[in-house]
C-alpha cells in the first residue's frame, strides 16, 4: 500500500499509484458515460479542452500558483454541467501531474477542481445563454479559496493536529490570494471568450444532431 | 483588441517574469585580484552547485553545474573560449541527484574497435553517458546505463580503446569509437565510486564498502572490506591499493595488499575527500584534517594539518597541489609537501566571494600565461590570468553578455512602470473597460514579483504569532535550541541535524541559504549524504536520506514543524534544522 505515511501525505507505492490513476480515470469515465451516451464530438470537444487546458497548467507551472484550471473548471462546469465539469477537472489533474508530478495530491486536485466545476453549475454563472460576468468574477475568486482549502487536506495525517493544519493554511493565505487574483485575471481576460468557444461548439454539435434526426426522420 | 494580441500579451509578460532565471556573465570586481593572477571575467550560473572542478583543454574551458534535480533549473555543461566567449551548453532535464561526474577528454586515437576523434565525455545523474565533439558539442555517441534512484556520479577512465564507467548498478566498458557496449558487471549501488584502471583490470567500491575487481575477460569479484563506503576511485600506490573510506561519524584509510586484503588502516575525521597521489606521497583530507602519507613502502602517516575538506584535490601551478575549503569562509588553500612529505601550508586563494567550496581548480598553462579557473558551491566561476607581460589576454568581454542579476531586476521594474503607463493612457482615452482589464493583469504582476518576499515575511509573522499564543508543535528530542556541547563557532549560524537510523549527524557553521532545501542539500554534499525528493505542485519534499525511506520524513526548524514542502520553508543566519524519520 502506502511506502511511507509523512506529514506531507503518504508516498504511494507504484502499485498504488497506479491503482489510483485508473481509479481517477473509471470516475472521469464513469461520470462521462452516465446517464446519456453522448456524442463523438462531445467527447473529442472535452478531450480537446482537456489536453488545452493542461498544457496551460503546466506552461504556467513556473507562476506561482497561478493555476488556469480553475476558471476553466468554473466555466465548463457552468456550461456543459457539473458531470462533464468533473470528468474535466479529473483528467487534467491526472494529464498535467504525469508531467509536473504525480502523487498522493493528484486525488485532491482532482477533487478540489471538480468541486469548483460543481460551484460552476449552480452558482447561474451562465443565465439564458448568457455569461453573467460579475457572478463569474465572484466565483473565480471563491473557488481559489475552496480549491486550495480540499488540497490542503492532503497534508492531514495521524500525528496533525488542528492547531498545525490551521497553521499551515494560515502560512498559504498569500499563495490563496495570489491563485484568487490569477482567477480573476483569467475571468477577466479569457472568461467570455472561453464560455463562448464552449458554447459555440455545443451549438454546432446540437444543430448537426437535430439534423441527423432530421434526415433519419424524413427517409 | 483582438484574441491574438490578448494572447501576445500574456506570452509577453511570462517570458519577462521568467527571465530571472538567466544565468549572467559579468566583469569581476577589481579585488579579485589573487597573488599575480587577475580576475578576467566572471560567470554566475542558476542556481545549484559546480562540485567537480572544471576543466580546460587546448584554450576551451569546460564546466557543469549540478544540485538542480527539483524546481525549474537543471544541470548544464558549458564550454568557453578563454575569453569568455561561450560556444556551447548542454542541459540535462532529466537529473535526478547532483551531476558531479568529471567531465573528462580523450585526445584521438584507434584500437581495435575502430577510430575515434577528440572527444569529451559527460556522464550524468540520470545514467546518460554522452561523447561530444568539445568544440562544437555535437554529439558523437551516446549510451543509457541503468538507473537505481540516480544514475553516474562517479569519475571515468579510459582504457586503450574503452571507456570505462562506473554506472549506479555496477562497470561498463564502451567502444571509443561508436559508444558501443563491451562489458557489462552488476555491483552493488555506488555514489561518486569513480573507477581505477590497473594492470588486469578495473576497481571500483560502493556504498556497502565492497571492492570489485573486473577483469578484462568479464570476470567480476567481490571483496568486502567493511570499512564503510567507497567514493572515490581506488589509488594505486607502490605500497599497495589505497582507499578512504566513510564510516559514521568517521573514516578509514586502508591500504591493501595485491589480494585486495587490508594491510594496515588508519582513522581520521568524518566525511572525507577523494584523496589524491603526489609522487610517492598520499594526501587525504576530511572534515578534521588533511594529511600527508608516504606510499613508497607501507603508506606511514607523516604530518596533518587541521583543515575541512570534503570534495576534490588536485594539483595546481607552481608546484603546489590545491584544496577547497568546505566552511562558511570557503575558498582555496595552496599546499606543497617540503622535504619527507610534510605539509605546509602555502598561500590562500580567497575570490572575492565566500561560500562552502568543493570543486577543485583547473589550470592551465600555455606559452607566457596561466591561467586559473575557480568555481564554487553557490556556482560561480571566475577565470584568472597571469602572464609575463602585463599585456591583457581580454580587451574586452562580449557586450552582449555583460548582463548581471540587476538587469533581471530592472526588467521587471521596467515592465512594471510600462504597464502603468499603459493602464493610464487607457483611462485618459476614455476606455475605462481596456484600461480595467490591463490594471488587474499589472496587479497580478506586481503580486507574482513580490510574492516571495511577501510570503517570507507573512511566513515569519505567522511563526511569530503562533510563539507568541504558546502554540508549540515540536516533539520530544528535536533541537531547537543552541547546545552547550556545539563548537562555538557555529554561534548564529545556519545549524544542521539528520538523523539517520538514530545517529545524529550534524553541521553547522553556515550562512546564507535562504531555505531549508537548499542547507540541506549543501550539508548533504558535505555529509556525502545521498537524498531523494519528490517534486509536487506544492513544493519539494525529502523522501530518503542515504535510502533510508522510512515513514517519511519531517523537519522541524528551531524546534517547530515544518509548515511547508522544505523548498518553501525561509530560514535565517542563526537556524537549527533538525530531520527526523517521521
Amino acid at each position: 500500500m502506502f511506502q511511507a505515511l509523512g506529514t506531507h501525505g503518504p508516498v504511494l507505492s507504484p502499485m498504488t499509484s497506479l491503482v489510483l490513476d485508473i481509479g481517477l480515470l473509471v470516475a472521469a469515465f464513469w461520470l462521462l458515460a452516465t446517464p446519456s451516451k453522448k456524442s463523438l464530438g462531445d467527447t473529442l470537444l472535452l478531450l480537446t479542452l482537456v489536453l488545452a487546458v493542461s498544457a496551460a497548467r503546466v506552461l504556467m507551472q513556473p507562476l506561482p500558483n497561478i493555476q488556469p484550471v480553475t476558471v476553466a473548471a468554473l466555466i465548463i462546469g457552468a456550461q456543459l454541467g457539473a458531470r462533464r465539469g468533473a470528468a474535466f477537472a479529473i483528467l487534467v489533474a491526472m494529464i498535467s501531474n504525469a508531467i509536473i508530478g504525480n502523487g498522493w495530491w493528484t486525488i485532491f486536485q482532482a477533487i478540489g477542481w471538480a468541486s469548483v466545476a460543481v460551484i460552476g453549475s449552480k452558482f447561474a454563472i451562465i443565465a439564458n445563454g448568457e455569461l453573467q460576468r460579475n457572478r463569474l468574477f465572484v466565483a473565480a475568486i471563491a473557488s481559489a479559496f475552496v480549491f486550495d482549502l480540499i488540497v490542503s487536506f492532503s497534508i492531514i495525517d495521524s500525528s496533525t493536529s488542528i492547531v498545525s493544519f490551521l497553521t499551515y493554511l494560515a502560512h498559504g493565505i498569500p499563495y490563496d490570494l495570489l491563485h484568487a487574483l490569477g482567477n480573476l485575471t483569467f475571468a477577466v481576460w479569457f472568461g467570455s471568450w472561453f464560455a463562448d468557444v464552449v458554447a459555440e461548439e455545443i451549438v454546432v454539435e446540437e444543430v448537426e444532431l437535430m439534423s441527423e434526426e432530421s434526415i433519419i426522420y424524413h427517409a | 483588441m483582438n484574441r491574438l494580441q490578448k494572447l501576445l500579451i500574456l506570452c509577453a509578460t511570462f517570458i519577462i517574469i521568467n527571465t530571472g532565471s538567466v544565468s549572467a556573465i559579468s566583469n569581476p570586481s577589481e579585488d579579485d585580484q589573487i597573488y599575480g593572477f587577475e580576475a578576467q571575467w566572471a560567470k554566475q550560473f542558476n542556481g545549484g552547485y559546480v562540485t567537480t572542478a572544471p576543466l580546460i583543454d587546448n584554450a576551451t574551458l569546460f564546466v557543469r553545474t549540478s544540485g538542480m534535480w527539483v524546481g525549474q533549473e537543471r544541470p548544464q555543461v558549458f564550454a568557453y573560449e578563454l575569453n569568455g566567449k561561450e560556444l556551447w551548453n548542454h542541459t540535462n532535464q532529466n537529473a535526478t541527484q547532483h551531476d558531479m561526474s568529471p567531465l573528462k577528454i580523450i585526445e584521438a586515437g584507434q584500437g581495435f574497435c575502430g577510430n575515434w576523434s577528440k572527444q569529451l565525455i559527460i556522464a550524468w545523474s540520470d545514467g546518460l553517458i554522452e561523447s561530444v565533439e568539445p568544440l562544437t558539442g555535437l554529439r558523437k555517441w551516446q549510451y543509457q546505463s541503468e538507473v537505481n534512484v540516480w544514475g553516474i556520479t562517479g569519475s571515468s577512465a579510459q582504457d586503450e580503446d574503452k571507456l570505462v564507467v562506473t554506472t549506479r548498478t555496477g562497470i561498463v566498458s564502451l567502444c571509443l569509437a561508436d559508444g558501443s557496449l563491451i562489458q557489462n558487471a552488476t555491483t552493488d549501488l555506488g555514489w561518486r565510486n569513480g573507477v581505477t584502471i590497473t594492470e588486469t583490470g578495473y576497481l571500483a567500491g560502493d556504498e556497502n564498502g565492497t571492492l570489485w575487481h573486473l577483469s578484462r575477460e568479464g570476470n567480476l569479484t567481490s571483496y568486502p572490506l567493511a570499512i564503510g563506503k567507497i567514493r572515490h576511485p581506488p589509488l594505486i600506490t607502490d605500497a599497495g591499493i589505497v582507499i578512504h573510506a566513510q564510516g559514521d561519524g568517521h573514516s578509514t584509510i586502508a591500504l591493501l595488499d595485491e589480494n585486495y586484503s587490508i594491510i594496515n588502516t588508519y582513522s581520521s575525521g568524518s566525511s572525507p575527500a577523494m584523496p589524491i597521489m603526489i609522487g610517492q606521497y598520499l594526501v587525504t583530507g576530511d572534515s578534521s584534517e588533511l594529511r600527508s602519507f608516504d606510499c613508497s613502502n607501507n603508506c606511514s602517516a607523516l604530518s596533518s594539518l587541521t583543515f575541512t575538506t570534503n570534495g576534490e584535490m588536485a594539483m595546481g601551478l607552481d608546484g603546489q597541489f590545491m584544496v577547497p575549503l568546505n566552511t562558511a569562509q570557503g575558498g582555496w588553500k595552496g599546499f606543497t609537501l617540503v622535504e619527507n612529505g610534510l605539509l605546509e601550508h602555502v598561500r590562500g586563494f580567497q575570490p572575492g566571494f565566500s561560500t562552502y567550496t568543493t570543486a577543485a581548480p583547473a589550470v592551465y598553462s600555455e606559452g607566457d600565461s596561466d591561467w586559473l579557473v575557480l568555481a564554487n558551491d553557490a556556482s560561480r566561476m571566475v577565470v584568472y590570468w597571469r602572464g609575463l607581460n602585463d599585456t591583457q589576454p581580454i580587451e574586452d568581454l562580449d557586450e552582449n553578455t555583460t548582463a548581471n542579476d540587476e538587469n533581471n531586476n530592472n526588467n521587471q521594474i521596467l515592465l512594471v512602470v510600462i504597464f502603468s503607463s499603459f493602464c493610464a493612457m487607457l483611462f485618459m482615452a476614455g476606455k475605462p473597460e481596456q484600461g480595467k482589464k490591463f490594471s488587474i493583469l499589472l496587479i497580478l504582476l506586481v503580486a507574482i514579483i513580490a510574492i516571495p518576499t511577501l510570503s517570507t515575511q507573512w511566513s515569519n509573522k505567522v511563526d511569530d504569532i503562533s510563539a507568541d499564543i504558546g502554540i508549540e508543535d515540536s516533539i520530544d528530542g528535536v533541537e531547537g535550541e543552541w547546545n552547550q556541547s556545539w563548537p562555538e563557532q557555529w554561534q548564529g549560524t545556519q545549524i544542521i541535524i539528520i538523523e539517520i537510523d538514530g545517529q545524529k549527524q550534524m553541521m553547522g557553521g553556515y550562512s546564507g541559504f535562504d531555505n531549508v532545501l537548499q542547507l540541506t542539500n549543501q550539508v548533504a554534499i558535505d555529509l556525502n549524504i545521498s537524498i531523494t525528493s519528490q517534486q509536487s505542485d506544492i513544493g519539494t519534499y525529502v523522501t530518503s536520506f542515504d535510502g533510508h525511506q522510512g515513514q517519511g520524513w519531517e523537519f522541524f526548524v528551531n524546534g517547530s514543524r515544518g509548515s511547508f514542502s522544505a523548498d518553501n520553508v525561509a530560514i535565517e543566519e542563526s537556524t537549527i534544522v533538525h530531520w527526523i524519520p517521521a
